[in-house]
């Protein structure tokens, strides 16, 4: 089915085009952003006097002003107060409207806002010819279409709208309907997303409290420990102590070695001076030819930088690492 | 009013519950990256503590070497005890051999920072001990 623009492209005075939607009127595509103006045969309405103080109150009995008049089905209502404490009363298919946009080219993210010709065309001066068949008119202010000859002369709906401002009765309608997502499902869905971003929201702020209470540990074990600011100064300072350490245990090691040294036939160790890195020994032979197997053990513990020997008295000075 | 749609909200709180998602996400692993950092900063504190417990108390030092010279097997053989800036310096005289071992075993095992040590022997029975140890 081939729906139905019967407006020329022509720019109102905010720079966005109105367009008329009608079942039946002629196809206009349109690339840019548009208003858009849905005639009689989209909707239905009433004005009433209703027992509502408030719009959404009145929102309320709308389904009831149309109970039996209108086909069974799911609509959307739209209520409107007039100045005189009347309503006027919308029931429209949304389905239906989104629809017939859709067949008419336009899409949603093009169409700037929706209205009811009811608000848009009132007062009409002249009727505005609606294709070649049918004219849009006022009987007791309700905007209707009639047959052509009903009407003498006509003006054209694309100069009636670029003359007129659109008033502020937008209709709240979903231009992104979807197939495959009816509106309840819609609605799971937002309550859905709601409730994982509240649960996820408030996950955020646990764990961003929880991430204080960790960093606020970290500077207790810094202050605790007084550990340096950077990692480069608390690894010198490890490296520091650790070298210190790997020193003094090799002193002793090395100290516990030496004492375990006896020369062979009676000699001993006269004189030990021990520091780190250095060791400076003498020993007392008890035979001449001993100093050559004790070099050799010697040489396992240090190594020997100079010996010097006097008679029985063997001298030696090494380093160790 | 027709800009508003359900499914204009429906991905405003998708991408909601996504960004506080990534947040959520985000902070647990910092907060990991934290607690580990926490833990190798404790393990380091402990070691530190403890190598300078061991190896960096000045104050400590000459307690620890009088505690072992002024036990009643070394005490009568102490000649000397003498403090500069950094350096304590002892000197042991004429003491017997087990008991140098003794002393010698004593000091060694003492976590104090030992600079030099200086056996010299006397004769047969005794001999003389001079340490050095860094304050």
């Amino acid at each position: 089915m081939q729906l139905p623009i019967n407006l020329k492209p022509k720019r109102a005075a905010s720079g966005v085009r109105t367009v008329f939607l009608e079942k039946g009127g002629e196809p206009v595509t349109a690339d840019d952003n548009v208003d858009v103006v849905l005639g009689p045969s989209f909707y239905w309405f009433r004005e009433k006097m209703l027992p509502a103080k408030t719009v959404s109150a009145a929102k309320k009995l709308a389904p009831s002003v149309f109970d039996a008049i209108i086909p069974p089905g799911e609509y959307t209502y739209s209520v409107i107060r007039q100045k005189d404490g009347n309503y006027w009363l919308f029931a429209f298919d949304e389905a239906a409207v989104t629809a017939a946009l859709k067949d008419a080219g336009l899409r949603g993210g093009n169409i700037r806002n929706v209205y009811f010709a009811q608000t848009e065309c009132l007062p009409l001066e002249r009727p505005l010819r609606i294709g070649t068949q049918r004219v849009l008119t006022e009987a007791d202010g309700v905007v209707t279409l009639l047959p052509a000859g009903y009407a003498g002369e006509t003006a054209e709906p694309a100069d009636f709208f670029a003359a007129r401002a659109r008033s502020e009765h937008r209709i709240a309608i979903n231009l992104y309907r979807s197939d495959l997502l009816d509106k309840s499902s819609v609605r799971s869905l937002t309550a859905v997303a709601a409730a994982f971003a509240l649960i996820y929201g408030v996950n955020a702020v646990m764990a961003m409290q929880q991430l204080g209470t960790v960093e606020a540990r970290q500077e207790t074990i810094d202050n605790t420990y007084h550990l340096p600011q950077t990692s480069f100064e608390r690894d010198g300072l490890v490296g520091a102590l650790e070298k210190k350490q790997q020193r003094q245990l090799r002193l002793r090691e090395k100290a516990k070695a030496l004492f375990a040294l006896a020369p062979a036939n009676g000699g001993y160790l006269q004189s030990l001076t021990l520091s780190t890195q250095k060791a400076s020994l003498s020993f007392v032979l008890g035979d001449e030819k001993d100093a050559d197997a004790l070099k050799k053990r010697l040489a396992s513990i240090i190594r020997i930088g100079s010996d010097k020997r006097n008679g029985k008295t063997w001298t030696v000075e090494g380093t160790y690492e | 009013m027709n800009k508003f749609n359900t499914l204009h909200l429906l991905g405003g709180l998708f991408l909601l519950a996504l960004a506080m998602l990534y947040l959520t996400l985000r902070t647990e692993t910092r907060i990991d990256e934290a607690a580990a950092e926490n833990t190798r900063n404790e393990q380091l504190g402990k070691t530190i503590q403890q190598m300078k417990a061991a190896w960096d108390t000045p104050a400590q030092t000459q307690q620890r070497i009088d505690r072992i010279l002024g036990a009643p097997a070394f005490r009568t053989y102490v000649e000397q005890k003498e403090k500069t800036r950094n350096v304590y310096r002892v000197k042991v005289r004429d003491i017997p051999a087990g008991v140098l071992d003794q002393l010698t075993t004593k000091l060694l095992n003492e976590t104090v920072v030992i600079k030099q040590l200086q056996i010299t022997r006397n004769n047969d029975r005794n001999a003389s001990l001079t340490m050095e140890f860094s304050l």
